[in-house]
């Protein structure tokens, strides 16, 4: 057999081999297309969560200049004046709660001083994305390019949702000593409600189906509980602390 | 833009056909809307000159224009490319007689060389249509991504590149499926009785 006599052979392939192909290669630049659709649609969502944030932020930030009792802004929380309980009479003891309530305060602002917001933050957000991650790896077959971008957009999902819940936290707290705080509650729930409504009909396939969503929903929302939930339990281990919200 | 038009813009194979029946010389019209840049795209990878490619095209049209009637092509974009690689190898074997030219044509067929042998003893015992039938039983077995490797590298004649590009593949692990398809085909052929 000659090069020339195969060469001709592989010209008269029979026509359903060179149909096939070509429907394949319809099918690769379609796949290709839809690819490229949603890489952009990944980078708008992309924009959007650091959109939320920024907002969040400068809205913080505006709200916290008028907010005599919130002074430093951003993600730290308000700090605690402590007055010195008055004595009592003389011959009389101090009620006991006084007592507790004074411990515990000085409890939390000791563990405060050891552990901060950041520490607690990146690592909410680093295993609250690894689940996210994880859990959208197992409802779709990604490939590396998906993988990559959904990790992106999983990081950036969960910053917005524990940056907000945390704000929301504070903001609920406070809100009861200051009406400041009230646009501040209301600019963290939009941002949650936005990042978890997000991340939920992006994660799924078939965005009509309810089920799926509010799964999608609850194991989005459960991985930051789960995340904060591990963090206390490292901490109470190393540092010896009582654990003190989920925030 | 994908490279095969489809949708509103474009006839259907089947009304393409009835035109060519008709004789209406609108079929060779629609046939250059609906399949000018695949047709052209195969040319390309075997006589590189764009004029040279230009002729195979109106060859094509006026080879298909004639043989439609009798013929009625199950697949015509097939029926197409089929006349296009025709002509288009004749052109390139007359040119490569006046020049040597170096194209992904002849790349390609460099690399079936490993799984011939250069004797012409028996070139004449088995009729193309034989041996191109054992070809296409043998990929009708792969499965479709491995079909596509062979057809776009050995009929089409795509560069390596091109094909790594499309299917999101590195060259090196191409290169891999192509021997391990060139060796199945060997072994298929010679499951067959033909001799390499």
């Amino acid at each position: 057999m000659t090069r020339d006599n195969l060469t001709n052979a592989i010209t008269e392939l029979e026509p359903d081999i060179i149909d096939n192909y070509f429907a394949f290669k319809n099918e690769l630049e379609n796949k290709k297309r839809k690819m490229q659709k949603e890489t952009m649609k990944q980078i708008g969502i992309a924009v959007s969560f650091l959109l939320v944030i920024t907002i969040s932020i400068i809205l913080g930030n505006i709200q916290n200049e008028f907010n005599p009792y919130y002074g430093d802004g951003g993600l730290s929380e308000p700090s605690f004046s402590l007055k010195p309980i008055p004595s009592p009479p003389n011959g009389l003891t101090p009620p006991l709660h006084q007592e507790n309530l004074s411990d515990h305060i000085m409890i939390n602002i000791k563990k405060e001083s050891i552990r901060g917001d950041g520490p607690l933050i990146l690592f909410k957000i680093a295993l609250s994305s690894l689940i996210m991650l994880l859990y959208t790896i197992l409802k779709k077959e990604y490939n590396k390019r998906h993988l990559f971008n959904m990790g992106i957009i999983s990081i950036l999902a969960s910053f917005t949702l524990t940056y907000c819940s945390i704000k929301l936290y504070y903001a609920i707290f406070n809100s009861f000593y200051n009406y400041f705080y009230t646009v501040e509650c209301l600019s963290a729930l939009a941002g949650s409600v936005f990042s978890v409504g997000v991340f939920s009909c992006f994660a799924l396939k078939n965005r009509t189906n309810w089920k799926k969503a509010v799964a999608c929903l609850i194991i989005f929302i459960l991985s930051v509980f789960i995340s904060a939930a591990v963090y206390n339990i490292l901490f109470e281990l190393f540092f010896d602390g009582v654990s003190y919200g989920w925030a | 833009m994908g490279i095969l038009k489809s949708g509103k813009d474009t006839m259907s194979d089947e009304k393409i056909i009835e035109l060519y029946f008709a004789r209406d010389e609108r079929a060779i019209k629609e046939t250059d809307i609906k399949y000018k840049k695949i047709l052209l795209s195969i040319a390309r990878n075997i006589v590189r000159d764009p004029r040279d490619c230009e002729e195979c095209l109106n060859d094509t049209y006026i080879g298909t224009w004639n043989s439609i009637p009798p013929a009625r092509p199950k697949f015509l974009l097939s029926f197409l490319s089929t006349i296009m690689r025709r002509t288009a190898i004749n052109r390139f074997n007359g040119g490569k007689a006046q020049k040597r030219i170096v194209s992904e044509f002849t790349v390609s067929l460099s690399e079936l060389d490993d799984i011939i042998s250069q004797e012409n003893d028996m070139e004449k015992e088995f009729e193309k249509k034989e041996l191109a039938s054992a070809i296409s039983n043998y990929l009708r077995t792969l499965p479709k991504r491995e079909m596509y490797i062979f057809v776009s590298r050995y009929y089409i004649a795509d560069s390596l590149p091109q094909i790594s590009k499309e299917l999101g593949c590195s060259i090196s692990t191409l290169k891999r499926d192509l021997v391990k398809i060139k060796n199945g085909l060997k072994k298929h052929l010679e499951k067959e009785g033909y001799i390499l």
